[in-house]
């Protein structure tokens, strides 16, 4: 059986319905292979480049999200700044969130930038929606902290007015318009600070200190090995089809060699 | 037929580590994001990262013993796709090895009760 087979019996059963067939079907799952060991390769950079974004110096909101767009996920938990002032009458109150094991709400206020876009700023937590330091100051603020990623979950809840049950920019923009900028920033300082205020939060998405992307680097190779795994499995099928091709047409005297 | 033995035996060893690799995890990540809010924190333990890891380069050894084990069984693409496709399939090697087992003994039975 290791008697190779002729190229025109490989050719001839390459070219049957059955072959034409298999090769169609490899190359779907090449391709596919391809397309998914390529989104594992690119979730490994934004990892990576999400990382070095978060130890970078902080940026202006502006050139970070821009409104209308979505937030690049290799600048999710990027430091930033914005200068503003906050509008008290868009603010929300995001219910059920705990914090150091007690019960309460965030407080998400609408910061009005200078050019007139509005960025969402997580300004903390309150045990209660009447406690003092709910109402944000009415004075220019600059306020520094970090970009965190619209919150996925429960998009399809309806909650009363003036709250949400998650952050999500396609809500806010129905709340605040068209000129709001996707994500929302982590507040970390501001300035002047006032007292009372909500207790800052440290942010949900940490991209900062991850461990290296290995998980997601070793599927994208893996992703490729199967991709020339399945050629080659394609390969020696064929290679044997084609042999009994050839011992069937008799004509090995061709090819054979004494060994 | 030790050559059919041998590669009936390399396949049952992959059949049955990356099954209980896989088995393992899927309870893991069942009861990790069900009730350890494995989606919303960072409490994932390195094992766990680890063992999916582990389980992407053992179902490629699979992958490999089980090509070779269906090509010397002379098993169809289709078949050897099923053999193959069972090992991603939580619990699935397990029952794809019971059969595959149970076809290797018929035929090495039937190859050594025939002398010719």
């Amino acid at each position: 059986m290791s008697k190779h087979p002729t190229p025109s019996a490989l050719l001839r059963t390459a070219l049957t319905p059955r072959w034409i067939g298999f090769a169609l079907l490899a190359t779907i799952f090449m391709i596919g292979c391809v397309g998914l060991g390529r989104w594992q390769w690119d979730r490994t950079q934004d990892i990576i480049q999400a990382e070095q974004a978060s130890r970078s110096a902080p940026r202006a909101i502006e050139e970070v999200a821009v409104p209308g767009g979505n937030l690049a996920n290799e600048l999710i938990g990027q430091p930033v700044f914005a200068k503003g002032s906050y509008e008290a009458a868009g603010q929300v109150l995001v219910l059920n969130r705990s914090f150091a094991d007690q019960p309460g709400v965030w407080v998400v206020t609408p910061l009005r930038l200078f050019d007139g876009s509005l960025i969402a700023v997580l300004r903390g937590w309150l045990p209660d929606p009447t406690a003092p330091g709910v109402v944000p100051p009415a004075v220019a603020v600059v306020v520094t902290g970090v970009v965190q990623p619209d919150e996925g979950f429960y998009a399809d809840a309806k909650p009363d007015s003036g709250t949400l049950v998650a952050i999500s920019s396609v809500e806010l923009r129905k709340l605040w318009g068209p000129e709001t900028r996707p994500g929302y920033i982590t507040l970390a300082t501001q300035q002047p600070t006032f007292t009372p205020g909500p207790t800052p939060v440290p942010p949900t998405v940490v991209t900062g200190n991850v461990a290296f992307p290995i998980q997601n680097l070793f599927y994208a190779i893996q992703w490729l090995i199967f991709a020339a795994f399945a050629s080659f499995v394609y390969g020696r099928w064929l290679w044997r089809d084609a042999q009994e091709m050839s011992a069937k047409d008799g004509d090995f005297s061709t090819t054979v060699t004494s060994s | 037929m030790g050559k059919i033995g041998g590669a009936a035996l390399r396949y049952r060893i992959m059949a049955w580590v990356t099954g209980v690799v896989l088995g393992c995890l899927t309870i893991w990540l069942i009861v990790g994001y069900g009730f350890m809010d494995y989606a919303n924190t960072d409490v994932k333990p390195d094992l766990y990262r680890l063992l999916w890891t582990a389980h992407g380069w053992l179902y490629f050894i699979y992958l490999i013993v089980g090509v070779d084990l269906a090509f010397r069984m002379r098993y169809s693409i289709w078949r050897t796709l099923g053999i193959l496709i069972a090992g991603t399939v939580p619990f699935m090697s397990f029952v794809s090895e019971y059969f595959v087992h149970k076809d290797v003994v018929a035929r090495v039975a039937v190859l050594q009760g025939d002398p010719s």
